[in-house]
């Protein structure tokens, strides 16, 4: 009996002669569902696996999972993409990047668990997609459009504009399909068909793959859109207990917007919907100044996103809501936030705005200096700033001709980068990636960073270990978990075992307990949070802050895995095939070059302290508490200790990061054994 | 009680079947308790629902929940082009006419019903007289798809199973461990995370945009959204 | 204000001190303020000017007092470093110490910024009248707005 869960093929697109094959997704069911079938099929596809983002052989894959377009809680609306991506620095890694909305769901609903991609076309295209049906579009009109416009151009094609609300049949047979839904369309702006390197994919309103740099390649492909609508059925295995499964962790772990039981203590205070998990909470300067409602991606229980009166900035409540910081009016700040989304620029890497403004001030930057630009900098803060610079980010032009290189090698150019990461002046710890959350504190992202190819924006630890304790300091209220009983928590529910090892102090981050804590975190975020795609901003459900502080987590999602696709899978098991993914990239890693020596943070993260609070649970004196941070920084030589004890744990070589063959044979992976032999680039020792 | 008694002497049935169809009647009775409407012996009479869906449109986060549920719990398989209950959306709209929620509004008079020439879409007295299809006896005609008065139709032409269907509010929902139906649970009031669907035994108030509800309460201005 | 009394804790700013404390400042004089965002965690938004501090810090939503420009994230600044910051490149050492002064024994952040608020909307009233005052002056005098 076929699996639950899944619609059984792939497409494969020749982008080169416009042609399309079906791929049978039993043959990668072992790889579990988005990034690890994903990366599956870039190891049989792409041969040469030291190509460049933007040669025709690239293979995007755009990969839904199992739970797509079902109501398993915050797991159906995420979609995965990956492929080699322009963005990182200096290796262009094989890398990923996930989003949000409705277009994975709508990918099974038209037959097809995902879509990859490879070649280029010789003009501009656009892949229409209804139901198995699929052909190639003329995208010559919609080159150059934004990307609100090009997803509204499609839809009109396609069934028609948003405003017409009706039946649409999907062929002209009665038995053909009908939907009242528009197409779920992901497409490029004018930052990815110039090959920015920190251009974006965008879906709906909001939604971005974000980071990884895929804009680019798709405008090396020539490829504007892909549009996909259907009307198919998606299998479930055991409806009744997916549907028990879902309505309990509404009642027992969700926000019961009528009724909450615990709720923020003072009205507006949004930031405690980390806790609360109420809708419509996202990272907002401003609480919307009019009327909104929440928005929720396909088959959410949490709805962080907003729809406002205005219709500007629809779902922006993430990092592009913060791109104008200085905005005194909310209108203002949604449309910096929505000005980003429809050109599609990564807003982790223009958020330089502010360390090139700091370059204007010291006179390095500016009309007749250094370096040359002729934006605006004496209206710095004022919208037409960042209208000006966006613009010029997207089209190339003035500081946006280096700018669109991505930041990382733009100040390389410059010779600005060695300087202003040393002081911290710029903070790009990892690849070329923005900082996020304190790299010299917060470890486990830091290092899953390193050890990966990109910011590994994976909020598992985050939201318990960091936010919790810092938003209740900041009202001076004790935390809702003390300490010692979260770290207690995390220890048995992750299967880590040792509370010890969420030691985040100056001793802690370096321990062998760190070294576990990181490894799991890889393994399992690649397996539930990129492969089955639950959303990392409700994945794992290991603590409650209402009744029981205990979550549902991990005993519901063995629950809904095995109600979705009929098969039994143990925690430990998932977390095994997680590590066979994530074993599976680092050779595409090795391949491309990767070694140990390349395993660095910028220089600030070695050589500067932290000033601000980064709360993180610690041992102090044998006590448990809720520690600061402050002060800190990574020691060098203690990283690069903490470094090949992490590559023993994985069963890699410790001098230079490779697999070692016994690993990868363990993980079945032994073809990729067999390849980085080949080419010199297996582990030899542990 | 006779509303349209006067009304029913003086125009074509044709024209009193279209005018009442769904807001004309609702208009008039909304909100009091009628288990019987008494109409011209010429025209169509049946019995008034015992139950409808009220979606609070404003509260509604566009998540697709319910259309996810009510394919699950009715056809065992997700699939919101099976869906009874409708969400449609405009992303780049404006708040609060970028989402319609198209429920069945159980229409005091069915043109559905009215539609059927052989009685598979019908009055079921046996589940408070709710508005539903026997699928056995479904010809595959579409003329209750047709007759529907609100746009999208209500009725569903299942392409899968090749019969029409419509909101039973859950009478018949075999994959779920719930008892459905006007007397028990519906899965899109259940499943809704916004709590947004609620389940009434009175005609609601209503026009031809829908039905006029707030199940917005003080929690949700704590949200710092709008409560009126 | 000293509460209930209705007259000021400061003294009258002259206009030089004004027109020092609002000024656009150089680089070096920054002071970085964290905006602490559940999207993109601890985001330094650097700040060259009162005007830049007193946006960015004092309009996080704690309650529905603030009604109009609220913020949802959290934004942070040492409060010692800001106090030093006034005294130093703000030059205005009355209101560093009256900050000082409102910040003493206040032991959470939220507390810290509520006590330091009403001090900043006094002090920037007064420059705001001073500047004001300095400006029809100079119109009573034919002298163009600066």
């Amino acid at each position: 009996m076929a699996t639950g869960g899944y619609v059984g093929k792939i497409l494969y697109v020749n982008l080169t002669d416009k042609t399309t094959e079906t791929i049978e997704t039993s043959k990668y069911e072992k790889f579990a569902g988005g990034h690890g079938i994903a990366s599956a099929l870039f190891f049989d596809l792409v041969a040469d696996k030291q190509i460049g983002a933007y040669d025709p052989d690239n293979l995007v894959t755009v990969m839904s999972s199992p739970f797509s377009g079902t109501l398993t809680p915050s797991a159906s609306g995420r979609t995965e993409m990956t492929g080699i991506g322009s963005y990182s620095y200096p290796v262009e890694w094989y890398t990923r990047s996930n989003f949000g909305g409705r277009f994975g769901g709508m990918m099974k609903f038209a037959g097809w668990d995902g879509i990859c991609i490879q070649g280029a076309s010789d003009t501009p295209v656009w892949i229409n997609v209804v139901n198995d049906k699929v052909t190639f579009e003329d995208a010559s009109a919609l080159w150059g459009l934004y990307t609100d416009e090009t997803q509204e151009e499609i839809w009109k094609t396609v069934s028609g504009s948003p405003d017409v609300r009706d039946w649409y049949h999907l062929s002209n047979t009665r038995d053909g399909g009908r939907t009242t839904q528009k197409p779920a369309v992901l497409c490029i702006g004018p930052a990815g068909e110039n090959l920015n390197r920190n251009a974006t994919c965008q879906h709906d309103a909001g939604n971005a793959a974000g980071q990884g740099g895929f804009g680019g390649v798709w405008g090396s492909k020539n490829l504007k859109a892909i549009s996909v609508i259907g009307s198919g059925s998606v299998p479930i295995a055991d409806p009744a207990a997916l549907m028990d499964l879902r309505l309990k962790m509404q009642k027992e772990s969700a926000y019961n917007v009528d009724a909450p039981e615990l709720e923020a203590p003072f009205p507006g205070f949004n930031l405690y919907g980390i806790m609360t998990k109420q809708p419509a909470y996202g990272g907002l300067l401003w609480a919307p100044n009019q009327p909104a409602r929440p928005q929720g991606c396909q088959g959410c229980f949490k709805c962080c996103q907003v729809t406002f009166e205005s219709g500007i900035g629809n779902g922006d409540i993430c990092t592009e809501s913060l791109y104008f910081m200085a905005a005194t009016d909310f209108n203002e700040q949604m449309k910096a936030a929505f000005l980003l989304d429809q050109v599609g620029i990564n807003a982790y890497d223009v958020f330089n705005h502010a360390y090139l403004y700091g370059l204007y001030k010291q006179g390095i930057l500016g009309p007749g200096m250094q370096i040359e630009s002729n934006l605006p900098w004496e209206k710095y803060g004022t919208y037409e700033f960042m209208d000006a610079f966006t613009k010029c980010v997207a089209e190339g032009t003035d500081i946006g001709a280096d700018l669109k290189e991505g930041i990382r090698r733009a100040t390389e150019k410059w010779g600005r980068w060695d300087i202003d990461s040393s002081s911290g002046a710029l903070k790009y710890p990892y690849w070329g990636y923005m900082e996020h959350y304190e790299p010299r504190v917060e470890v486990e992202w830091a290092y899953g960073t390193i050890f990966g190819e990109r910011d590994t924006n994976e909020h598992s630890f985050n939201w318990d270990l960091h936010w919790m304790p810092l938003v209740t300091a900041a009202i001076g209220a004790p935390p809702l978990i003390p300490a010692k009983d979260m770290v207690e928590i995390w220890a048995e529910k992750s299967g880590i075992g040792d509370p010890t090892a969420f030691d985040y102090s100056a001793e802690g981050v370096y321990s062998d307990g760190m070294v576990k804590v990181t490894a799991w975190q890889r393994h399992h975020t690649r397996f539930w949070i990129q492969s089955l795609l639950m959303c990392d901003w409700a994945w794992p459900n290991f603590v409650n802050y209402t009744a029981d502080k205990n979550g549902l987590s991990p005993e519901i999602e063995m629950g809904l895995y095995s109600a979705v696709t009929g098969n039994p899978l143990t925690w430990e098991e998932s977390i095994q095939i997680g590590r066979r993914i994530w074993n599976l990239d680092r050779a595409i890693w090795v391949l491309q070059g990767r070694h140990r020596d390349q395993e660095v943070f910028a220089n600030y993260v070695y050589d500067t302290v932290t000033e601000a609070a980064h709360q993180m649970p610690m041992l102090e004196n044998g006590e448990w508490v809720y520690g600061e941070g402050i002060g800190r920084n990574i020691d060098r030589a203690k990283f690069e200790d903490f470094k090949g004890r992490f590559y023993a744990y994985e069963g890699w070589d410790s001098s230079t990061g490779w697999p070692l063959r016994a690993t990868l044979e363990e993980l079945d992976l032994a073809d990729v054994a067999n390849e980085l032999e080949g080419h010199g680039l297996l582990g030899a020792s542990a | 009680m006779r509303p349209m008694a006067d009304e029913a002497k003086t125009v074509s049935r044709r024209e009193f079947l279209t005018g009442i169809g769904g807001a004309g009647m609702g208009a008039v009775i909304g909100g009091l308790a009628v288990n019987a409407l008494w109409v011209d012996d010429r025209v169509f009479a049946v019995e008034a629902s015992g139950g409808y869906l009220l979606v609070d449109t404003m509260k509604c986060a566009g998540c697709e929940t319910c259309m996810l549920a009510c394919s699950l719990v009715h056809l065992g398989r997700s699939n919101p082009s099976l869906s009874r209950i409708q969400m449609v959306k405009n992303p780049f709209g404006q708040f609060p006419s970028d989402t319609d929620q198209v429920q069945c509004r159980q229409c005091p008079y069915p043109s559905c019903v009215d539609a059927c020439p052989v009685g598979a879409m019908h009055v079921d007295p046996a589940n408070a007289f709710v508005r539903r299809v026997d699928a056995a006896k479904c010809i595959g005609c579409e003329r209750c798809v047709n007759a529907c008065p609100f746009t999208p139709s209500r009725v569903q032409w299942n392409f899968e199973d090749r019969t029409a269907q419509k909101c039973d509010l859950c009478a018949d929902a075999p994959y779920w461990n719930e008892d459905g139906g006007p007397a028990g649970k519906q899965a899109c009031v259940e499943s809704c995370p916004m709590k947004a669907i609620t389940f009434t035994t009175a005609i609601p108030m209503q026009n031809d945009a829908g039905y006029d509800v707030n199940l917005r309460n003080a929690h949700w201005a704590t949200l710092a959204l709008p409560t009126d | 204000m000293t509460a209930g009394t209705g007259v000021s804790a400061f003294s009258t700013p002259s206009k030089e001190l004004v027109a020092h404390a609002v000024r656009e400042l150089d680089y070096a004089d920054r002071i970085v303020v964290y905006a602490m965002n559940s999207a993109v965690g601890s985001q330094e938004t650097i700040c060259y000017s009162l005007a830049d501090v007193t946006k960015t810090l004092f309009k996080t939503q704690w309650s529905n007092l603030l009604s109009s420009g609220t913020k949802l994230g959290l934004n942070w600044v040492r409060p010692e470093k800001l106090v030093a910051w006034v005294r130093g490149p703000i030059g205005d050492r009355e209101f560093a110490d009256a900050l000082e002064q409102a910040l003493a024994g206040q032991n959470c952040y939220r507390d810290q910024v509520m006590a330091m608020e009403p001090v900043f909307a006094e002090r920037l009233q007064q420059y705001r009248e001073v500047w004001e005052a300095d400006e029809q002056a100079d119109a009573g005098r034919g002298v163009a707005a600066s």
